[in-house]
């Protein structure tokens, strides 16, 4: 049995391993809305970048 | 077809086109999740599970880089704003603000992993704690930060403010590192180093338990190290990008 799965009836050892993946769960949230807004800055910024370009050419 | 793949960019294109990626950030883009995955399959397993606390304990193997990570956003920022201060080029406020965008993150992934773990060790998700208030103050310092930033609009004034702001917000931060190292009444474990306190709850011995350094020192090269780097580059080279955005929109206006 995974060492992760193990039960207090098996191993004495508390089960806590629902908070673990709590934690988990809330580290990949956090990461990827960061990475996210990081993705979607960028491309509102190149997107304001061109239409200004293009409204100097005209 | 030819034809078409021997036209010239417009000036368009050209301009909305990323300046090109330099080949360090391109190479830490692909190390930083290799390392990342490594560091939780030997988090997770390869160390053995802490007899008194069960899984919930292998948070630490993040909980504690991700500080570290945090700090050196904010050195960055600190060094960005005294920089800053010293020449007036924007490049070092772009590092600031970077840092403590990045900083911010990382201190949330520090502070929330923290309530995971000590709902089950301290059985409850949150209390006063003077480590907990300290890193609690730290971060809302920091949100701060970007708010006054954003309502300024005249650029230098926007600068030379937020150099000053996020050097002395750098203060939190400190208070935050040191508070268990000279407050004995906090209840947050100082698992590394030596310590002066008498009311710790879930302290655990780092060698007591198989593979805890080789996790913590694994956790340490994604979380304190690439991961801060790599994102505080990307944030930084966005600001280049929305200045110049700027910049562009101000000229059209003046015409």
């Amino acid at each position: 049995m995974p060492i992760l799965f193990q039960t207090a009836e098996v191993s004495g050892i508390p089960y806590t391993a629902d908070y673990l993946f709590g934690g988990l769960a809330v580290i990949a949230v956090i990461m990827l809305v960061f990475i996210g807004s990081l993705y979607l800055r960028f491309q509102n910024v190149r997107k304001d970048i061109a239409l200004a370009e293009q409204l100097a050419e005209e | 077809m030819t034809a078409v793949k021997s036209m010239p960019l417009s000036r368009t294109d050209a301009v909305a086109a990323a300046p090109a990626r330099p080949r360090l950030l391109t190479i830490l883009t692909i190390v930083t999740p290799i390392a990342l995955v490594i560091s939780l399959y030997v988090a997770l397993f390869v160390a053995r599970t802490e007899v008194d606390q069960g899984d919930v304990q292998r948070l630490f193997y993040i909980h504690l880089p991700a500080f570290f990570g945090g700090f050196f956003a904010f050195t960055a920022t600190v060094v960005g704003g005294i920089a800053y201060l010293r020449t007036r080029n924007a490049k070092w406020d772009r590092l600031a603000v970077a840092g403590v965008e990045v900083g911010l993150a990382l201190s949330l992934i520090n502070l929330l992993t923290g309530m995971f773990w000590a709902r089950p060790i301290w059985n409850t998700w949150w209390t006063w704690d003077p480590r907990l208030t300290a890193e609690a103050i730290m971060v809302l310092t920091y949100f701060a930060y970007l708010m006054l930033r954003a309502g300024i609009d005249n650029a230098d004034t926007r600068r030379r403010f937020a150099a000053i702001y996020g050097v002395l917000a750098f203060t939190t931060v400190i208070i935050t590192l040191v508070i268990t190292r000279i407050r004995p009444d906090t209840i947050h474990p100082v698992v590394v180093g030596p310590s002066v306190q008498t009311e710790a709850q879930g302290m655990f011995d780092i060698q007591a338990t198989e593979g805890v350094r080789l996790a913590l020192y694994t956790g340490f090269v994604p979380w304190a190290v690439l991961i801060p780097v790599t994102l505080m580059w990307y944030r930084v080279r966005l600001e280049a990008l929305a200045e110049r955005a700027a910049l562009l929109k101000s000229r059209l206006l003046e015409r």
